[in-house]
């Protein structure tokens, strides 16, 4: 099986890894896992108040090549953009991109899961 | 439908699930049994594996192909499909979250088909908190006492499981069985 260039280049030199505060108000995080395959994937958001634009994003993931792959371009495609945005990215964006094989379509599910999950915890922090 | 229960030999009534004819002895078509049934084991969560192991050696005794190179055509093709079904069979049940999952198919909860997303936040962040630990080892102790650790957690949560399934809660069984497929693979990574 090969993988595109791409991918390893997000595998071998991926962005944004690391972690925000949890707690903090404008922080939303998304942790999310595929139990078939054992990948677990951490992904936080920092969100501008005013202007509802992510400002940072930073992800952690066990998991697969491209599993690391779908989450490391997800942030750096969420970054810069409203939440509204980034929520209506698709995970068939994400696996064309990468050119990801049919076998690992799920990690760009999971990385689409992740990133709408962030988004919701973000809300319910800031209802009101 | 009554063919099934004849040996296709000797055509004498035969049970309906053995494998061999009471009567004149000889091999017969596989029907259908599930994994515990082959073994004669109770559907359990736990088994004695000494047990599942000596039937496993007995059955492949008396079924492996070798056991028919001079046999006829339909007694080959009758070994060799039980033979292949114990080994799958024998795979599956040895392993605790394969033989978890067995059970809950049965219950409506696959594992396997389930592609999609899991969430329960709690479980995942113990997953990762341990996961992050296996990154960080690096000498041959720590390594060794992160190992440790995972057995401990392992077992915790295998006797956990053992007792969800005496009361058939298949949904948070499920559950702890994924967290459970998370540890053995964690523990193959680390050792």
């Amino acid at each position: 099986m090969a993988y595109s260039k791409k991918l390893i280049d997000h595998y071998e030199n991926p962005k944004n890894v690391g972690s925000l505060n949890k707690e903090s108000k404008d922080v939303g995080t998304g942790l999310v896992g595929a139990p078939a395959c054992g990948d677990v994937m951490k992904l936080q958001i920092k969100v501008n108040e005013q202007s509802g634009v992510i400002e940072d994003a930073k992800f952690k993931t066990f998991g697969c090549g491209s599993a690391i792959a779908s989450s490391s371009l997800i942030t750096e495609w969420v970054k810069g953009k409203k939440i509204e945005e980034a929520n209506s990215i698709k995970n068939t964006e994400i696996a064309n991109h990468l050119a990801l094989p049919p076998v690992k379509i799920h990690c760009s599910i999971l990385a689409e899961d992740a990133i709408k999950a962030a988004i919701d915890d973000y809300k319910n922090k800031n209802k009101k | 439908m009554n063919s099934k229960e004849n040996c296709w030999n000797c055509k004498s009534i035969v049970k309906s699930k053995g494998f061999f004819c009471d009567h004149c002895g000889v091999i017969q078509k596989p029907s259908y049994l599930d994994e515990f049934e082959i073994f004669g084991l109770k559907k359990e969560f736990l088994i004695d594996l000494n047990v599942l192991e000596d039937k496993y050696l007995e059955l492949q005794s008396k079924l492996h192909p070798d056991k028919f190179v001079n046999s006829s055509q339909n007694e080959k093709d009758f070994s060799n499909e039980h033979s292949s079904r114990i080994n799958e069979s024998y795979k599956l049940l040895k392993n605790n979250v394969s033989r978890a999952n067995i059970i809950l198919k049965s219950n409506g909860y696959d594992l396997e088909k389930e592609s999609k997303t899991f969430g329960d936040e709690k479980m995942l962040e113990d997953i990762m908190d341990l996961q992050s630990k296996c990154m960080l080892a690096e000498n041959e102790i720590s390594k060794k006492k992160i190992g440790n650790e995972i057995k401990e957690v392992i077992d915790e949560t295998i006797n956990e499981l053992n007792l969800l399934f005496k009361k058939k809660s298949w949904k948070e069984a499920y559950n702890l069985n994924v967290k459970l497929s998370y540890l053995e693979k964690m523990k193959n990574n680390i050792s």
